[in-house]
């Protein structure tokens, strides 16, 4: 048989001899298991040691044994002289002190003297005798608060008094009781008094209830000068005793009563007293509070500051807050698994904000940054155009409607981007829509800003159907807007804005309103969704108001950054006119003064600006009256007259006017109440904020010129 | 945190300066082709110290300087360098953090080369530092309680009556500036009146045909 070796062999491999030899699986079978059990549970050996200490005490015959006697011992803890007995090793000193009675510790209670409670520690709340019975807890129960909380009842009950008396083998004569019990009655609280009250019975001495309790302390509370029978009694009263074992029979032993003239014995029975119910804090206030005058009085010295200090450090208490604390205790005690939930929950939450928020914060602060940008360069930016119609007004008939901000979707295509361009060159004017596109250029110039007349005007030919029927039929809508999303993206807007404001208005009228309506809307650039609606408050929003000095918003700027706002189309133009009148482009001291004047410039710029504006506008509108005058058509004269009328009304009424110009040959005996709803009293400050509000408004110019155009078809 | 009460309807105001002094270097470094030293700063307006309420300011200058980024801590707020070109500087002022406010961000162009000034072509003389400074007013509205006792107990320094050629804040500037600015008011608004008066008669040629 071949075996490893002859393989090995065969193959030419060297012998397996320093092969790594297995390792002995012979772990040691720990003692105290059988075989068999460890064979079965094999390492698992149990935690739990199972076997028997191996310790084998030898027999040690060459010591002798220990003698051990049968003693007798006092222990010196007791006050009583008993005498026990106990073993002990015989070598040991037998006059030694019982060792145990070091272990029984007296806690070192400052006492005091009647003298000094009736000076210092009197206490509306509580009587000297409860005092004295809560020294005696104290004593007895070493300071264990729980304990004595738990066993203190003052007065004490009857059954308790009952039992002491048993026990004490104490018969109280029944008539000093009964005079007890009426003293008590009338004054339980106060101790003096009841004992002046009832000095008779205070004074009934009986031998036989001399208490044998035990009073380590008692002589202190009865050092008092018995210069009156009862003082005595009052005092005798008040002894520990009392509470340590009853008050119905506190007895104070002649050696204990030193000076006095005979032992006074109190007797007082039990009466149902309302009782106090007294707290753990209500005792320890108490206690502390005594201790801590005891400490005032005692250790006047300064030389003992430091000690008193410490002292009176270590016996601070206030209540309230220990109050507070037990109760905040209780009520984390008292959570509800679930209530502990979720309170992990939201501490993770909060760690979690925690650590976000410097991130949070960062982004906060460029968003901020972001929107103060905005700001400074106004809302009328290239980027925010669209948004900042986002509140528009109408101010049609005086009664306010907001337009949806999606209404007025300003062009920002290259050819709105043109300002001060003339409407009716861009226009590409076919001879059969001279009239209407004459019409639409008046009305665009009456609507609409310089910048965005271009775009209006090319617009006009696509959207003049759509916002037709926008205007015109429901039904027609849908398929228009289709129409118009191929067209440019001045139409569509202008086919929103007619059908958005359809929605509000009668059809016939919805067309000059759409204009006054988109007219204020792209007036209302100044970024401020206002929903007011008489005109002059439109105006006021037009022209950004210059910040109110009563409005504060909280926060720190620089005085040179909270310029008002100019819309940016307008930026270059200011600060061409200032550098004119021989202004930097900013202030140099930008003083509060300064600045209030600097805006006040700035507005007025702002105004003459867009005076400037509409007098070229009305200058426009002059050369395009006498064009058509010269070269119109009969059939167009009628709408050419109408724009006339429409550039004239717009003189005075501003946009409102621009919208009814369109109308004005179907509608102006029906609706003359519009253009003067428009509000165009309000003067010539109105007509230039409506200037201002033009802007960027193609729709009106759009809608109105294709009104003219259905109009002079018809016609 | 402190009370974070805000102190309705004061505003308190502390004027400072800012910007820089640029000179140029003698002769140009060994291993560079820096031109001037220059100093960007931002303190009080008679240079007094400011960080009462300023707890930091944060100069970011070009990129192309090491660390650009430089946050001084402590007054003087300033950072000295040396180099050739203009550039924006983002100065970026924290204020203490008492004051519960957001740092305020302001741009200084920095100044080396002197402007050729009141259109008088005569080359400047080259050797002279270059000032430009900015005078601007830190607003606080509605400061917390505590900031505010702060700032009241460092009562802001006025400004000085006369301006002198290094230091053109004062109140007689400040006076200029508002005679100018009047001045504009007046001629912007007589320029509206007259435009209006024009606005008028277009009108009415327009309504009248």
């Amino acid at each position: 048989m071949a075996t490893g070796s002859d393989v090995r062999d065969i193959f030419q491999l060297k012998p397996a001899s320093d092969q790594v030899k297995r390792a002995p699986r012979t772990e040691k079978k720990p003692d105290g298991i059988s075989r068999e059990l460890y064979g079965l549970i094999g390492n698992n050996v149990s935690t739990v040691a199972f076997n028997n200490p191996a310790y084998k005490p030898k027999l040690n015959l060459r010591t002798k044994a220990v003698s051990w006697t049968w003693r007798p011992f006092v222990n010196p803890m007791r006050d009583d002289d008993m005498v026990l007995h106990h073993w002990q090793k015989t070598m040991t000193d037998p006059n030694e002190e019982y060792f145990f009675s070091r272990y029984n510790k007296i806690i070192n209670l400052q006492e005091y003297t009647p003298e000094e409670y009736t000076k210092h520690l009197q206490d509306s709340d509580w009587t000297m005798e409860e005092t004295a019975y809560l020294w005696d807890l104290c004593r007895r129960f070493d300071l264990r608060w729980v304990l004595i909380q738990d066993r203190y009842e003052w007065p004490p009950r009857e059954e308790d008094a009952m039992a002491y008396r048993t026990i004490a083998g104490v018969v109280p004569k029944p008539e000093s009781s009964a005079q007890a019990q009426s003293s008590l009655s009338s004054s339980s609280t106060d101790a003096v008094t009841t004992s002046g009250a009832a000095p008779s019975n205070a004074m009934d001495t009986t031998p036989d209830s001399i208490s044998t309790q035990i009073q380590p302390n008692g002589a202190t509370s009865t050092l008092s000068t018995p210069s009156t029978t009862s003082d005595a009694t009052a005092i005798a009263s008040l002894t520990p005793a009392a509470g340590a074992t009853s008050s119905t029979s506190v007895a104070t032993t002649p050696a204990e009563a030193t000076p006095a003239p005979a032992s006074v014995v109190v007797k007082k029975e039990e009466v149902d007293v309302v009782r106090k119910v007294r707290t753990m804090e209500d005792l320890k206030a108490r206690y502390y509070a005594i201790n801590r005058t005891l400490i005032r009085l005692r250790m006047s010295d300064s030389s003992q500051a430091v000690e008193k200090a410490q002292l009176l450090s270590s016996m601070a208490y206030d209540k309230n807050r220990e109050i507070e604390r037990k109760k905040n205790l209780e009520i984390l005690n008292t959570r509800t698994p679930e209530q502990i939930e979720e309170e992990e929950a939201l501490y993770l939450e909060a760690r979690r904000i925690d650590q976000n928020e410097k991130k949070i914060t960062k982004e906060r602060e460029s968003l901020l940054r972001l929107l103060n940008l905005r700001d400074m360069y106004g809302p009328g930016g290239p980027a925010s155009a669209g948004l900042s119609a986002g509140g528009s007004l109408v101010g049609g008939g005086g009664s306010g409607i907001i337009i949806p901000s999606n209404s007025i979707n300003i062009s920002s295509g290259p050819s709105s981007a043109l300002p001060g361009k003339g409407s009716t060159p861009a226009t590409p004017v076919t001879p059969t829509a001279a009239g209407s596109a004459a019409a639409a250029a008046a009305a665009s110039a009456g609507g609409a800003a310089a910048s965005s007349n271009a775009a209006s005007a090319t617009a006009a030919p696509t959207a003049a159907a759509t916002t037709t029927a926008g205007s015109g039929s429901n039904k027609k809508r849908k398929k228009n807007t289709k129409q118009t999303e191929d067209s440019t993206p001045a139409s569509a807007s202008s086919t929103k804005g007619g059908s958005s404001s359809n929605n509000r208005r009668p059809s016939n009228a919805s067309a000059a309103d759409a204009a006054t309506a988109t007219g204020n809307g792209g007036a209302s650039a100044s970024n401020a969704p206002v929903a007011a609606s008489s005109p002059s408050s439109a105006i006021a929003n037009a022209v950004p108001a210059p910040v109110k000095k009563e409005k504060l918003t909280p926060g720190a700027y620089l005085r040179s950054q909270k310029m008002t706002p100019i819309v940016s189309t307008k930026i270059a133009r200011v600060q061409a006119t200032l550098a004119q009148l021989g202004m930097p482009y900013k202030p140099n001291m930008p003083t509060a003064l300064v600045m209030a004047k600097w805006d006040q410039l700035q507005t007025n710029i702002v105004t003459l600006l867009d005076l400037k504006k509409h007098v070229d506008k009305l200058e426009n509108d002059l050369k395009v009256n006498k064009l058509r005058q010269t070269g119109g058509k009969g059939a167009n004269a009628n709408a050419g007259a109408g724009a006339g009328a429409g550039g004239a009304a717009s003189s005075s009424s501003g946009t409102a006017a621009g919208g009814q110009g369109g109308n004005a040959p179907g509608s102006l005996g029906l609706l003359p109440a519009s253009s003067t709803g428009l509000g165009g009293t309000d003067g010539d400050l109105q007509n230039t904020h409506y200037g201002v509000k033009r802007e960027g408004a193609p729709d009106d110019a759009s809608t109105t010129g294709q009104i003219k155009k259905k109009k002079s078809r018809k016609e | 945190m402190t009370s974070l009460k805000r102190m309705k309807g004061l505003s308190v105001f502390r004027p400072i300066v800012y910007g820089n002094v640029a000179s140029p270097l003698g002769k140009k470094l060994a291993d560079s082709n820096h031109t001037h030293r220059w100093t960007v700063s931002v303190r009080g307006v008679n240079n007094e110290d400011i960080s009462y309420f300023v707890k930091k300011v944060s100069f970011k200058l070009h990129d192309t300087y090491d660390n650009p980024n430089r946050v001084i801590e402590k007054a003087p707020f300033e950072v000295t360098e040396t180099g050739w070109g203009e550039f924006d500087i983002i100065i970026k002022i924290h204020f203490q953090q008492a004051s519960g406010e957001k740092p305020l961000t302001l741009y200084h162009h920095l100044k080396l080369h002197p402007y050729e000034e009141d259109g008088t072509l005569a080359p400047l003389p080259k050797q002279r530092p270059v000032f430009s400074f900015n005078y601007d007013e830190i607003v606080f509205n509605e400061p917390i309680e505590a900031f505010y006792l702060t700032l009241q107990e460092h009562q802001t320094h006025t400004l000085p009556q006369k301006k002198t050629p290094n230091h053109p804040f004062s109140v007689q500037s400040e006076h200029e500036e508002i005679e100018k600015l009047d001045k504009g008011i007046k001629t912007t608004l007589q320029e509206i009146a007259r435009y209006r008066d024009r606005c008028k008669r277009l009108e009415a040629e327009v309504s009248g045909k």
